[in-house]
């Protein structure tokens, strides 16, 4: 057991040991450093596409072909109020996404409300709301946008 | 010393420099916000988009305006009726309260712009119909409220709508709400159409509001006609030529735009007539509607126990005092419709001359002699499309251009 008698041979092992410690923690921190970006952005992806998809939603549904409208950004009551969210639905064309759509102030306009899961994105937009002829109120209609799991 | 130890300290610094190197490549990853910030972009450009549109759209829950609120007032006192009073009160609303339930602010701002003939020049602004100034304020200020709602007060807005009738001529209508925009303000544009009916009559003949119509008018008119002869002829005395090419040509814009045109037996009434007699024409049917359909006339009567003569009294004695405050003499033992259409015609001659007689009659000469210069100097490859081209495009009578800026506080 000659070797282990080696001075030679500890001092060398010791005096590499601070440097690995470096090496060790440098790796550890890049890598770190590395994850988080993914993480960060895997999360900002996932949020602007569902951003996207809801303004997607926002815009469809307030355009002049909306089954809402009578023209863009005018919505007209009675044509809310008699929407069938199926309908609504098929017209956004979405497969993987679901929403839920409501409209301020509320003043006899019903809302398309549903429970979101998990993560979710809502946007508004400014709207006229025609009540009638001849009564045409300023409103906002707040979209919610969510993936189906 | 042991020189393994510095080989270590080597190799630490090398590796803490590789990762801040790493790091400051990769920082850009972690703080970049240009996701972030063309949202924001897109955001606010989207405002200012849906925000005009609504307004446009939307229509005020109450909106009243009194037509001629000062004059009328100066003129009931003169005859002894308190404007404040009961009575005075009663027929300032009847006759000339104007109540809007059932128009949209796109409406009544292109209504308020038609009936205000303004004329800008040189840094001041003349407003030349005074019937209509409590109608741009009480818009104005409902517009103010309107936006304020529409935004939640989380933006500043500048709201500003022109009408020229002839394009490149301060003359027509504006209304501007808000401050002076910065200029990383989102702004939004669109075109809006002025409240003319396509067909108006002028001194007994039919106006026909389209390009084509006026385009014949103006290819039959005479001095088209010389103009013509003018051109195809030959050009012997050519400063002689030039000079009459010139006259004529300034003699049909002038008439065109201003004076109006003459023809065989009749006249056509020039841009700026048309643009005065569709304003005063609506605000002369709405009194006459009145005067016959208002159930305050008719209440009157019942409490007064009198026949109609009562109301015709009053409106004669306020349209006397009407035509007093102008400084002329009011027509005698005439109806009261001769009496608002002399005092109609008469406001229409009235601004007429007087923009005639203003530094814009001016302007409007050299403006119209450059055209011809332009048009003369050119004059032997000349076609007579370009003059009809040039008249017709100096018209936009019928529409409006309408921004809104908005910007963060």
């Amino acid at each position: 057991m000659k070797f282990i008698k080696d001075k030679k041979g500890v001092a060398e092992e010791f005096t590499s040991l601070p440097a690995l410690v470096v090496v060790i923690i440098g790796f550890a921190l890049f890598f770190a450093m590395l994850t988080n970006l993914y993480f960060t952005y895997n999360e900002k992806i996932k949020d602007a596409e569902l951003a996207e998809v809801a303004h997607y939603v926002s815009i469809k549904l307030t355009n002049g072909e909306s089954p809402l409208t009578d023209a863009p950004l005018i919505i007209n009551k009675e044509k809310w109020n008699d929407a069938n969210p199926n309908i609504l639905k098929e017209y956004c064309n979405l497969s993987s996404y679901d929403y839920s759509v409501y409209i301020t102030p509320s003043d006899g306009l019903k809302s398309f409300n549903k429970n979101p899961i998990g993560d979710r994105f809502s946007v508004s937009r400014k709207v006229a709301i025609k009540m009638e002829d001849g009564d045409v109120k300023e409103g906002k209609i707040v979209v919610t946008v969510w993936r189906i799991r | 010393m042991n020189k393994r130890g510095i080989s270590a300290m080597y190799d630490a610094i090398l590796f803490v420099t590789l990762v801040s190197i790493s790091g400051a490549i990769l920082l850009p990853a972690f703080v970049n916000n240009s996701i972030t910030e063309s949202e924001k972009e897109r955001e606010g450009s989207e405002t200012a988009d849906e925000s005009l549109i609504v307004l446009l759209s939307v229509t005020p829950s109450q909106f009243h305006y009194q037509l001629a609120k000062e004059t009328i007032n100066n003129a009931l006192n003169k005859i002894g009726i308190d404007s404040n009073g009961y009575i005075g009160k009663g027929i300032f609303n009847w006759l000339l309260g104007i109540k809007e339930y059932h128009k949209n602010y796109g409406e009544l701002i292109a209504e308020d712009m038609a009936s205000q003939f303004w004329l800008s020049w040189e840094n001041s602004n003349h407003r030349l119909n005074f019937l209509t100034e409590d109608f741009d304020k009480n818009l104005r200020e409902n517009i103010s409220k309107e936006l304020n709602k529409i935004l939640e007060g989380k933006y500043k807005f500048n709201l500003t709508a022109k009408w020229n009738p002839i394009i490149g001529l301060p003359f027509g209508g504006q209304i501007c709400v808000g401050d002076a925009p910065p200029q990383t303000a989102y702004v939004s544009k669109t075109f809006i159409t002025m409240p003319f009916s396509p067909v108006i009559t002028i001194d007994g003949r039919e106006i026909h509001l389209n390009k084509n119509w006026i385009k014949k008018e103006i290819e039959e008119s005479e001095i088209m006609k010389n103009i013509s002869k003018l051109i195809s002829s030959s050009q012997k005395e050519l400063d002689r030529w030039e000079e009459e090419l010139k006259e004529n040509l300034t003699d049909l814009m002038m008439g065109f735009l201003f004076t109006g045109i003459r023809m065989d037996g009749y006249s056509f009434p020039g841009i700026l007539n048309i643009s005065l007699h569709l304003v005063f024409e609506k605000i002369l049917n709405y009194i006459l509607n009145k005067v016959e359909t208002s159930s305050f006339a008719k209440s009157l009567n019942n409490i007064l126990g009198k026949n109609q003569d009562i109301i015709d009294f009053l409106l004669n004695q306020t349209l006397d005092g009407i035509y007093r405050a102008l400084g002329k003499t009011p027509p005698q033992h005439t109806t009261l419709y001769k009496k608002l259409e002399g005092l109609i015609g008469f406001l229409i001659e009235n601004i007429s001359s007087s923009l005639q007689n203003s530094v814009f009659g001016k302007a409007l000469e050299e403006y119209i002699e450059d055209f011809a210069d332009f048009i003369v100097k050119q004059a032997k490859g000349i076609k007579l499309s370009i003059i009809d081209d040039w008249l017709l495009n100096r018209i936009s009578i019928s529409r409006a251009e309408i921004s809104l800026a908005i910007w963060g506080e």
